[in-house]
């Protein structure tokens, strides 16, 4: 039994987490039900704005229930959709919401497929939870992708059995490191989406997997962790990006040359 | 000089085997060419899983000198540059 009643706030993240939650529970045959739903609190109209109980009940809580100009609604996307859903979905809102060209959200829609290709290396279902949320009075945009696979830690323990649930998700962002190399599995995936959303955006990236759960943040010239503690059982991975909008420039169309260093 | 367009060869820059085919495709212009030019014309952005698969699978058969010398990349978003630029320019440097 879930029981919102008490659900004050719930962010891009918590909103994929939570659905990915019940879809792990489901997909071990839980008998999942909704208990506190009925009231008329933001956090539920948020809730039921964004499809969360249309794609776990079946039907909104509220008929007038619509998605909002600065939500992109909770999806499931299958990795062999997940690039086409990227371009016609995705980057088209985020254009919309912040103003700014295509070219210009190019790095941070390699960094979304990135997460699709980590989710296809890593996880026997290759289902990813997605869910962005604009926040324009703070300039920031919140894009949260969940999966169901065997979670981070577990993946890292198999070559580094004694490292903790923080310590496994700290060494899985370092740059070459990977349990399964091939050809395009290089494991720069993660470090690729840390440069690119801390250290060059100036945002945040939070890792939740199994008990660990580790903040990314700029610090000084370099990258920061912070290890957040007591955030209880993530099934999989959830990985919480938080944008900058205000440092986002805004490219033309035409290419660069492109020349060796 | 060879020319190889990689939407007609792989259809997108996204994954790890869209990248084993152009590496193909560069083995075997290579072969045939001194020097080549590929475009990503109609390519918008490239993993690094494609890359990976692609680009820098080259420096397992030639060095990055080399690739230098012989590979010219046209066409190409500045994302689609830092990726291959982060790729191998970097990856050489620390390897150094």
């Amino acid at each position: 039994m879930i029981n919102f009643s008490q659900l004050g706030f719930i962010k891009p993240a918590g909103v994929t987490f939570l659905s990915n939650l019940i879809l792990w529970l489901k997909s071990r045959n839980v008998d999942v039900r909704f208990d506190g739903h009925t009231g008329n609190t933001p956090a539920l109209r948020f809730l039921d704005d964004s499809l969360f109980f249309q794609q776990h009940l079946g039907y909104p809580l509220n008929d007038r229930a619509c998605v909002r100009s600065t939500t992109l609604p909770l999806m499931n996307v299958h990795h062999q959709d997940s690039f086409a859903w990227v371009r016609s979905t995705l980057v088209p809102w985020l254009s919309s919401a912040l103003n700014v060209s295509r070219p210009s959200l190019y790095t941070f829609q390699t960094c979304v497929s990135e997460l699709f290709n980590n989710i296809k290396d890593h996880s026997s279902r290759e289902i990813g939870s997605v869910f962005a949320q604009h926040f324009p009075n703070i300039n920031r945009v919140g894009i949260a992708v969940a999966d169901f696979g065997r979670g981070i830690p577990a993946s890292v323990r198999s070559v580094h059995p004694d490292l903790s649930d923080n310590e496994a998700i700290k060494r899985a962002v370092q740059a070459n490191f990977t349990i399964r190399s091939t050809p395009g599995n290089q494991g720069v995936g993660l470090d690729y989406l840390l440069q690119s959303a801390v250290t060059n955006n100036g945002g945040a990236v939070t890792i939740y997997s199994s008990t660990g759960a580790v903040l990314f943040e700029p610090s000084g010239t370099g990258i920061g962790t912070n290890e957040l503690p007591h955030v209880g059982f993530c099934p999989g991975a959830t990985i919480d990006m938080w944008l900058r909008t205000d440092t986002i420039q805004d490219l033309d169309e035409e290419p660069e040359v492109f020349e060796w260093e | 000089m060879g020319m190889i367009r990689v939407q007609e060869i792989c259809g997108a820059g996204d994954t790890g085997p869209q990248g084993e085919q152009l590496y193909n495709a560069i083995l075997s212009e290579l072969a045939q060419h001194d020097q080549i030019a590929i475009s990503f014309a109609g390519i918008d952005t490239a993993t690094s899983s494609f890359v990976n698969a692609s680009l820098f699978r080259l420096l397992s058969n030639i060095s990055l000198d080399e690739i230098k010398r012989r590979v010219k990349i046209i066409d190409s978003s500045r994302q689609i540059n830092d990726m291959i630029k982060r790729r191998l320019t970097r990856e050489a440097t620390v390897a150094a």
